[in-house]
């Protein structure tokens, strides 16, 4: 909305935004943040989707329309100088460590755990693993729009506890949800939805990303804190602060997403080919991969040897995973659901011959929900008046969604079979599933190839040595 | 106990100079408005029933300044669709198309 406003004022009309309460700080965040410092809006005061027709009525009339006329007559304001953004290399504060968390804190520049102190030799240090100018712009960031640097990279990566030889993944990351499709403005919005990293090819057993047991559980320093540099990006960069009153309006949210990385080993064995291959990608490339997370199913356990009695609850999980949401993949035209497997039930597929496509036209063909369903569960969200056969007359989904007048049809819960995406991690000796649920056109899937210095050798080499387990 | 000084840098990034819309900064006047030779459009999410919201905002502006002139959400496309996108980069063309001098646009929530 925030954006139709400004279009409005580029194009010098009067603009008035018209919000409910709890969007005000929002609305008002955004607006400073893309020089709309006084944003004019007529309040609605409430919950409009609780409201009943009477209360809605009223509020309009005697609330809305009011503050409406007001903010139509009301002169354009001078906007406030605001003080010169300090310079990357700028020092902004010095002290002990606990001065620097809870100077960071304040200005809610951390995930509320303690951050590593950005200090200039740290931020060089990560700096030395790329070859790449730290002042290149890999992006601008909605909703604040900033500069996606190599330089803020190097920042929130130390900041998130990385390892420096990190530092070609977190680029490829930030590249990827810098693109204009994956629409990393919509994190705030009120689904709460997380993206998701997932690295696929040599790095990972280079890095030591965990792919096995607990693979998607805080604790690998890899996949931990390349999960964590992500969300810390968006809030300093992006802009999307999780604080009543701030930019990011996810009613409950999520936790971040830990990296999920695919067992090599496992995919290539059985025959089938890596995630980055099925992305188009050459099989010698790492190549990262981000999507947004909804919503994740239970775990999917799933026996016998046959790929029947494996589909069984695959299919009937995965499906009650999307359940009625799925309307929001046909409004927007886009749904795509990741399988992540383990190895021993792929390899169930695998034996029998069955690929990675067959099980995606499997879901495609079996997964079916009632147009009604969707268009009653998008009342309870916000629709005043949406039917499936109005995507279907915008022409965003195929006309066989309104292939009769029966509001009780079954129609596909994926909109395409080759949108279901499959990666291969987890426990090798237990036969579980996962599904992981994208907010349709929010977080699409948008992978790039990690590009690694010239150095990277001598630098990998130069790298303190991890740990060993004991 | 801290034991060590840090020194730190800043972990956000400049504003993209490109962004910032420079002809809604404060010098520009606008002319006292006349609703009653306005032309007001309705710009709309398609959702939380801003059908009805402006409805009943037309009814009453109507009542008041009965030559008033509207240009409809449909006239725009939903600004929280599909075509999100495009829809938006269309507005600045559609409200001087239409002579619009008001943009009404709604709504969050």
């Amino acid at each position: 909305m925030s954006r139709a406003y400004l279009a409005a004022e580029q194009a010098g009309v009067r603009a008035v935004a018209v919000t409910a309460t709890a969007f005000m700080g929002m609305q008002r965040a955004t607006g400073k943040a893309i020089g709309l410092p006084d944003l004019r809006i007529a309040e609605y005061p409430g919950v409009i989707t609780i409201d009943g027709e009477e209360t809605f009525d009223r509020n309009v009339r005697e609330r809305v329309f009011p503050e409406l006329m007001e903010r139509i007559r009301e002169p354009v304001k001078a906007a406030a100088k605001e003080a010169a953004d300090p310079q990357p290399r700028d020092i902004i504060c010095r002290g002990g460590f606990d001065d620097i968390q809870e100077h960071f804190h304040r200005r809610l520049w951390t995930d509320g755990l303690p951050i590593v102190p950005p200090t200039l030799d740290r931020v060089e240090r990560f700096l030395e693993f790329t070859d790449r100018d730290p002042g290149e712009v890999l992006g601008v960031l909605l909703p604040e729009m900033r500069e996606a640097t190599v330089w803020s990279v190097a920042v929130n990566g130390v900041m998130a506890g990385c390892r420096p030889e990190y530092f070609p993944i977190l680029l490829a990351v930030v590249e990827a949800v810098a693109d204009p499709e994956f629409r990393l403005l919509h994190a705030g919005a009120t689904p709460g939805w997380e993206p998701l990293v997932i690295v696929s090819g040599d790095l990972v057993r280079t890095l030591n990303f965990n792919y096995q047991a607990g693979a998607m559980r805080v604790g690998s320093q890899a996949n931990t804190s390349i999960g964590r540099f992500l969300r810390l990006f968006m809030r300093n960069v992006a802009g999307l602060r999780s604080f009543p009153g701030q930019t990011d309006k996810g009613t409950l949210g999520m936790t971040f997403n830990v990296a999920l990385a695919e067992n090599d080993e496992a995919v290539t064995g059985m025959g089938w080919q890596p995630f980055r291959v099925d992305r188009g990608f050459s099989k010698e490339d790492t190549v990262v991969t981000v999507q947004s997370v909804v919503a994740i199913s239970p775990p999917i356990y799933s026996g016998g040897d046959t790929p029947e009695t494996q589909l069984e609850f695959i299919t009937s999980i995965f499906g009650t995973t999307c359940g009625p949401w799925t309307f929001s993949g046909l409004v927007y035209g886009n749904w795509h659901p990741l399988l992540v497997m383990s190895p021993v039930v792929a390899k169930v597929f695998a034996d029998n011959g069955w690929t990675k496509d067959r099980i995606r036209q499997h879901l495609y063909d079996s997964l079916k929900i009632p147009a009604s369903t969707m268009e009653r569960y998008f009342w309870h969200v916000a629709a005043s008046r949406w039917k499936v056969k109005d995507a279907v007359d915008e022409g965003t989904i195929p006309a066989l969604y309104a292939a009769s007048d029966d509001p009780d049809r079954l129609v596909p819960m994926c909109l395409k079979a080759e949108w279901i995406n499959i990666v291969l991690a987890g426990d090798p000796g237990r036969n579980q599933s996962r599904a992981y649920i994208n907010n349709h056109e929010h977080g699409v899937p948008v992978s790039r190839r990690v590009v690694l210095p010239a150095r990277w050798k001598e630098l990998l080499a130069s790298a303190q040595p991890q740990a060993r387990i004991i | 106990m801290s034991t060590h000084d840090f020194e730190v840098v800043w972990p956000l990034a400049r504003h993209a100079q490109a962004g910032v819309p420079t002809s809604v900064q404060p010098t520009r006047p606008r002319a006292a408005l006349d609703l009653n030779s306005a032309t007001v459009a309705f710009l709309w999410t398609y959702n939380r029933k801003g059908d009805r919201m402006y409805d009943i905002m037309k009814g009453t502006l109507r009542g008041e300044y009965p030559d008033i002139q509207f240009v409809d959400y449909d006239a725009f496309g939903n600004i929280h669709g599909a075509s999100e996108r495009e829809v938006v980069a269309a507005i600045p063309q559609m409200l001087k198309q239409h002579k619009a001098d008001v943009a009404v646009i709604g709504v969050a929530g």
